[in-house]
Parts: C-alpha cells; structure tokens; sequence
C-alpha cells in the first residue's frame, strides 16, 4: 500500500532528489508521482494544481511545504532551506541575484527571508571585490582570499588514509568496470559498501584533484535507487559514472 | 593590431554581445561558428593529435582498414572536435574532404543512405558565396579536376600546345580548374571521352553510367541531376535522358541498395586511385532508437571500414551510453573495429576553462589572444569557480555566463532561454535558417521527412493518432481516432522520380483504401519533384487515389523547411544539446516530455506552420469527401 503519508513524503522527497532540486512546480509533481501515489491521493493525470495542492497539503509535514507566487503553485522545502542551499553551492551570491532566480516566492518573501536569515546569524553578508554585499551561509567557511585554494567540505584526512582511499577506490573501479572507462557511481559505492559521506567526500576530493572525471550522462534508464546511490556533486548537478583520467 | 578599449569599453560591449551565451556548435559544417566558438587548442589536445595522424595515415595507405571512435558525454566536445576536423581539412597536406552525417533513419536503406550523405557532403562547396550551380569548389569537384589532370597529362605528354601547358600548370595547383574552362569546348568534350578510354582499364568495378553522370558535373545545365544520381535518386526519365544515361529499369528498395554500394565503391575506388580520402564523421547517434537503426548502423560501418578504403569513419557516442548499452548490441567485428582507435573526451582543467573564458571574450572583443586578460572577472573568482574538477567546455562557458551576469548586473544580455520553450522555439529558428540555406544543395530525403512525420502523428494536438511503421511505398500506417471516431489512415512520402514507383505509391495507397470501408490515405511529396503531365497513367493513378478519398499534400520549399528543421532539432534535442535555465538558474538538457510539449503546441499554433496543409488532409480524412477539413489548431488535445 502507498497511502501513509510517509509514503506520499517519500515519494516527494525522491521527486525532488531524482531531478536534483528542492522544489517542483505542483503540474510537473503530478507529472513525476507514480500512478500507485497519484491513486492514493484520489488524483488523475489531468488533475488541477488546486486539486493537487489541496490533496498533498495534509501529507507534507515539517521537511515540505506549499508555496504561492503569484497563481503558480509548487512544493517543496521552506523557503529558508532552499535559500541555504543555494548559498551553499554558490557562496557569495549578490541579493540581486538572488531575487532574478527562479524561486517559488515572490522577491518581497526572498528578500523578507533573506533580511530574517541575517537577523538570526544564520546567513551574513560581505561585499566582494567589486563591492557588491554577498551573501554567505553563517556557518559555512569564510570566503576564499585571492589566490588561497577552495576549502574542503569533507571532514580533513590525513596524506595516509588519502593515499589509501585513492588506492581503495582505483581498485573498485577495476573490479566494477571490468575494462570500461565509464564506470557507474552507484555500483561503486554499492562495492565499495562505504558510509555515504566517507564515499561522497573521497569521491569530491578525487575530482577536486582531477584524479578522476564525473560524468553526467543519461539518467533516463536508470531506476530511484541507482540515481540515489549516484552523486549529486557541488553545483547540484546528478553524476552517474566516474572516469580515471590518464596522467597528462 | 586593434586598439585595447578601456575596462568601461569593455563592459559595455560585453552587455551588448555576450560571449557566453551561446554554448553548443550546432552544425560543425557551419564556418561562421568558427568565430563564436575559438579554440582552445589544449582541450583534449592528444585525442585531436592522434586522430590527425590517423587521418595521414589514412592518406597514406588508404589500403588499410579502420575507424576512430570518440567518447564524450554531453558538452564535451564531440561536435566541436569534428568542427576543428573540418578545418583541419583544408589545411592538411594532403587535404581531405570532411562529411558529417546525420543519423540513419530507414533501416532498410543503410546503403543508400550511406551514399547520400556522404556524396551530399562531397557536393558542398568550400567557398558558399560561389555558386554551386557551375561547381568548382566542391571536393567533388576537385577528384573530378584529378581525373581530367591525369588524362590531360597523359594525352599531351609528348607534344604539349602551349595552351595545354598553361592548364595543366593551373590543374596542378588546382584540379577543379578544369571548372573555370568553358564547357562546350569541344576539345574538352573530346577529352571526356578519352577519360574512360585511359582510365577505366584501371578500375573496372566503375560503370559506364557512373563515369557519365561524373562528368555532368561539369555542365551547369546537368550539375543538379548529376549530383542527384550520384547520390542515389531515380531520375525522371527527362533528367536521365539529358544526362546520356538509360531510365533506370527498377525502382525496387534492393536495387537501390545492391546501386547504391556499386556507386559506394566506384566512389572509394576513384578517390583512392587519387590519394583522395574523406574523413566521415558520425554524431548524435542517440538518435539509432530501434533496434534495426543499430543493425543497420553497423552494417553501414562494416562496409564502410572494409569495403571503402576512401573512408575514414569517426564516429561519436557518449560514453557511458556506449559501454552500458549500444557496443552490446553491435556486431562484435564492427565494435572491434571501432574500439581499436578509441579516444576518450575529457573535460577542461581550471587552466583550460580560464583559456575557454580568455578566448571567448577576446572574441567578443575583438582582442588578439597576446592582449587579452580575463577582464572584467576576477581571476582568482574565477579559478575558484573551476576547482571543483574537470568541467565541460560547456558547464564552463554555462558558469562563466552566469558570473559575468552577476558582475555585469541586469542590463547584461540574459543568459539564454529560460524555459525550455524558448530554448526550443529559438533553436528550432537556428535550425529553419541552416535548412533554408542548405535547401538546394541536398535532394529530398524520405528518412527526414518521415520523422518529422512521426513526430506530428504521435504529437498530434487533437487526435490520438496510434502509429505503426509501414511497408514498402506506405511510410507509416495509424489508427487515428477523433471524437469517438477511428479512421485506418495511410502516409505515404513519395521522393521518387521515377514514374513506376511513384504509380507503385498510388497503388499502395489505392490498395489501403479499397480495402477498408472508411479509411484515409495521405500522398505527400516534395514539390521540388513535380509530377509531369506527360506520366499520363501515373496521372490517372492519382485521380483514381484522389476519387477514393486520398489526398495529395505537395510541400512547398518554406514547409519542407519546417520539416527538415524539426528533424534537425529533434536529434540536437535527443543528443542533449539543448539547453534550458530551470528554476535553480542552472541549465539543463530539455527534456523529453518538454519537447513533445513544444511540438505538439507549436505545430498546434502554427508557430511551425509547416504541417497546415498536411493537417487539412488529416482532418479531411475525418470529414470524409467534400467536406470542409478542420484544423488541428481549432482543439487542443
């Protein structure tokens, strides 16, 4: 059965980690639901946003709410989260360009959310070298000065357990790939059978030192559980297969 | 050496032209991309490299077989990299010609198909602003030039008047001089004659009928027909005749195949006699979708490598697309043959996207590359934007966009379509401008026109149309139902211009509708291939078509345009090199359901008008005879 609320929750939650955002339009979440979900909820393919507001409003609880801009609907995370996030895949962002993104709230909600983060300490603000205020989640790493390289997001490690991470890894991809040079990310986290963040970290800082390549692709053939053990990487975008680059 | 403009000169043409906003080539046959989309000579450096020394050694020894292929995952390059072939190709010593072939779509004809795409790339001439009805700067041209050289050479060897001399001295630093000559001289009638004398003791396997349609290139009164034989249409018998060739005596599909490899080869053999090859390059192969496009892809490769040694096949896929899926369903010859010569695409190191983003803008702003710098980005901003690990080409020029966007403020140039309609919308313009300007150079061709068919019967605004592949003459037959009302329909292309086939397509469609009680049948032919008056019984089969009920639906040069435009940007699409800006300001691959979206509405709305008159006879077909037909656009499904 799919009718408990957590279910339709999940449902929403895969939605909107399949397509690697934190909201969707509520046309294009009836679109992506799955027949046995949109049957729970009493609602056809041809429902309208109202009837799919009003269907999902009693199964979203604290992670998801419904946003209004305008006559358009969507859901999704708060308006808090989705800014956060934003901040952090792109520290530094003007408010200017903040408010031209596609958001579901209004620029008076973003700017009224924006100006609330900053009362709480929870984003701040600092102007760049063109002198434009930039804003910053509190919490994450002061902005780089010129020249200094870009901080880790994973916890440090040393050069030894680096040196066999990268050995760790080199050898899942051999075993998996079996010859190939595009070797899917799920089957290697699935192999390798690392905690979640200790796979993402080792596989970030395998990129960052251009060790290995990630590869896009097309997700189309793939199923939920293949694109959730895949990699959502900085800029949030999917990447389905890894490929180790040839020392130049 | 231009002078520098100041950093607010700078921002201010940035605002008016920005560098960043475009990101896919497009069409690698299209010169003038070459000036929005400069090198950066180190991205994927060493594939290009080993593939130009493949290419010389093709040259060398054309005797020996095999491919390149190249893997890249989308905005790698793959299209890019056949754009810097196609340059290279002039440049090489010796050059080569460079033919980029669109995906196959009638299985049944991979031959023909194969023949036409690659003498339709042969035909286009070097220099576009000459006209091409005279030849002259086409590679076609130049092997054409060669033949006469040898000829010329060997006839006047003894004994050379002065004005021989003078041309051949001219042919050896030209061979497609024999153009610039007048045609009617008879000294060069006679000297057409003696071409197969000399030559064809040397390469028996080359027909009478070949050598002679060869050399109608060289007359401006037969060029077109010439060409069109060459690349494997059946001529009007009119055409044929003016030619000196025989009506061809079979319109059959396997005739056209078993001609189409005897001109394939004829091809491959006179150019390698020559030294003459061509690099054939094959991209946006996402588009092979049924299982039968694969086969028939590799039956083309296999004969390609094996039995072509004019032809140096470079074919693209993605990469993760080729292991996962399509090398399992190829023939494991022709993946071997492929995967000898493998190169992988990677993506740009911060020092190469810094290069993408310093070039790029010294373009926009008319900079040598020793003069430009990166303003007006901050250089450590930008490194830091790109350490992330190896971005495409196109995700760097993508972030390079948005950050100059952000440096520039609002009244920047926006970053390109936001919605994906949009985005559509605009690429499908690029693309009816690059199909307008190509039109004359190509002949009709049933594959593209049918998946343009395709794509407005299963995408149909306002019946359900449940298509199935026809046979033989019938491209596709449906049951197409409106208002509770079904009708068995028939498409019929028709590009022949052979009478007995086009009479054999009437009868197809004749048979479909005698043989069911209420059912439609529509004839759709490029009206570049006129039916004459005199094919009296072809005639009377169309009226005996048109008594039934069928329709005739003839395209017009502007509406075979849209349809050729909607093919194009249907394989763009399916290659991934559309993009959109979604609601996170990140550009994405439009995705399918939104390009089923767009065609349906646009072709519903008439922003692609192309299909009004095709409609008319669909919505005739419900209306039955003499009733008027009702378009598409009144209901929206």
């Amino acid at each position: 059965m799919t009718d408990a609320p957590s279910d339709i929750r999940d449902a929403l939650l895969t939605a909107l980690q399949r397509v690697g955002k934190d909201f969707l339009s509520l046309t294009e979440t009836r679109t992506r639901l799955s027949p046995d979900i949109l049957s729970a909820l009493n609602l056809s393919r041809g429902a309208s946003t109202g009837e799919v507001a009003d269907a999902l409003s009693p199964h979203l609880g604290p992670d998801l709410v419904l946003h209004r801009k305008g006559r358009a609907g969507y859901v999704g995370r708060s308006l808090d989260v989705i800014l956060t996030n934003i901040l952090e895949r792109k520290p530094g962002k003007s408010i200017k360009a903040l408010v031209a993104m596609k958001l579901p709230a209004d620029k008076a909600a973003v700017v009224a959310a924006v100006n609330e983060g900053l009362r709480s300490g929870r984003f701040r603000c600092a102007f760049n070298v063109h002198y434009t205020p930039s804003l910053f989640v509190a919490d994450a790493p002061p902005p780089a000065e010129p020249g200094a390289p870009r901080p880790a997001r994973e916890a440090p490690v040393g050069p030894a357990d680096a040196a066999a991470d990268r050995q760790a890894f080199r050898a899942a991809y051999e075993a998996v790939g079996g010859g190939r040079a595009f070797v899917s990310i799920c089957r290697l986290r699935r192999h390798l059978g690392w905690p979640r963040n200790r796979f993402d970290a080792v596989l970030s800082r395998l990129s960052r030192d251009l060790v290995i390549q990630l590869q896009g692709g097309d997700p189309s053939a793939m199923d939920e559980a293949d694109i959730r053990d895949s990699f959502i990487d900085d800029r949030g975008r999917l990447r389905i297969a890894v490929t180790w680059r040839k020392p130049s | 050496m231009t002078d520098r403009p100041g950093r607010a000169e700078r921002r201010r043409i940035l605002r008016r032209r920005n560098p960043f906003a475009s990101v896919s080539v497009g069409d690698p046959l299209d010169a003038a991309a070459d000036d929005r989309f400069p090198d950066v000579p180190s991205i994927n450096e060493a594939a290009f490299a080993a593939i130009r020394d493949l290419i010389a050694q093709k040259a060398d020894r054309p005797w020996e077989r095999f491919a390149v292929m190249v893997l890249g995952e989308v905005g790698e390059g793959k299209t890019h990299l056949m754009a810097r072939l196609r340059r290279r190709s002039r440049e090489a010593d010796p050059p080569f010609s460079f033919a980029y072939i669109q995906p196959i779509e009638d299985p049944e004809r991979p031959f023909g198909y194969l023949l036409r795409e690659w003498v339709a790339n042969l035909c286009i001439p070097n220099d576009r602003k000459l006209d091409d009805r005279k030849g002259g700067s086409a590679p076609i041209d130049a092997l054409l030039g060669a033949v006469f050289r040898e000829v010329i050479e060997a006839e006047v060897r003894d004994r050379p008047p002065r004005r021989v001399e003078a041309l051949i001295r001219e042919m050896r630093a030209d061979p497609a001089a024999i153009f610039r000559h007048p045609v009617g001289d008879g000294a060069y009638l006679e000297m057409e004659k003696r071409v197969r004398r000399r030559i064809r003791p040397h390469l028996p396997r080359i027909s009478d009928d070949f050598w002679t349609a060869l050399m109608g290139l060289r007359h401006p009164h037969k060029r077109y027909a010439a060409a069109a034989w060459l690349q494997g249409a059946l001529l009007r018998p009119a055409d044929a005749e003016r030619l000196g060739l025989p009506p061809d005596p079979d319109a059959a599909p396997a005739h056209g195949e078993d001609a189409a490899r005897r001109r394939l080869t004829a091809l491959s053999d006179l150019m390698t006699r020559y030294r003459q090859i061509s690099v054939l390059c094959f991209d946006r192969l996402e588009n092979l979708e049924t299982p039968e496009q694969v086969r028939a892809f590799g039956r083309s490769m296999e004969f390609l490598v094996d039995g072509l040694p004019a032809a140096l096949p470079v074919v693209c896929f993605r990469g993760f697309q080729w292991e996962e899926t399509l090398r399992h369903k190829l023939n494991q010859h022709v993946v071997t043959r492929l995967e000898a010569n493998r190169f992988q695409l990677e993506g740009c190191t911060p020092e190469q996207a810094a290069a993408v983003v310093r070039s790029r803008l010294a373009t926009a702003l008319d900079l040598d590359d020793d003069e430009a710098d990166l303003y007006p980005f901050d250089p450590d901003a930008l490194r830091s934007a790109f350490s992330g690990g190896m971005e495409s080409p196109r995700e760097v020029v993508i972030q390079a966009n948005r950050m100059l966007q952000e440096i520039l403020g609002e009244t920047a140039e926006p970053a390109g379509p936001v919605d994906p309609e949009a985005a559509l919308m605009a690429a499908f313009a690029t693309e009816r401008q690059a199909a307008a300007a190509d039109f004359d150079r190509h002949p009709p061709d049933r594959g593209r026109l049918g998946r343009a068919l395709r794509l407005y019967l299963t995408l149909h605004p306002s019946a359900d149309m449940s298509v199935r592949a026809g046979e033989r003459q019938v491209d596709f037959f449906c049951d197409a139902t409106l208002d509770g009302r079904t009708v068995p329909m028939a498409f019929i292309i028709d590009i022949e211009a052979h009478h007995l086939s086009v009479g054999a397509a009437f009868d197809r469609g004749i048979a479909h509708l005698e043989g069911h009680d209420e059912a439609g049948a529509v004839y759709i032919r490029d009206d570049r291939r006129p039916i004459p008056e005199t094919w009296r019984a072809t005639r009377q089969r169309q009226r005996c078509f048109q008594r039934l009920g069928g329709r005739a639906v003839d395209l017009d040069r502007e509406s075979a345009v849209d349809w050729y435009a909607l093919t194009r940007l249907h394989y763009r699409v399916t290659a991934g090199e559309i993009d959109w800006v979604d609601a996170d300001g990140e550009p994405a691959p439009v995705p399918p359901d939104r390009w089923r979206a767009f065609v349906r509405s646009a072709i519903a709305d008439g922003r692609i008008a192309g299909f009004a008159d095709l409609d008319r006879a669909v919505m005739a077909a419900f209306a039955g005879a003499g009733e008027p037909a009702r378009p598409a656009s009144i209901t929206a499904k």
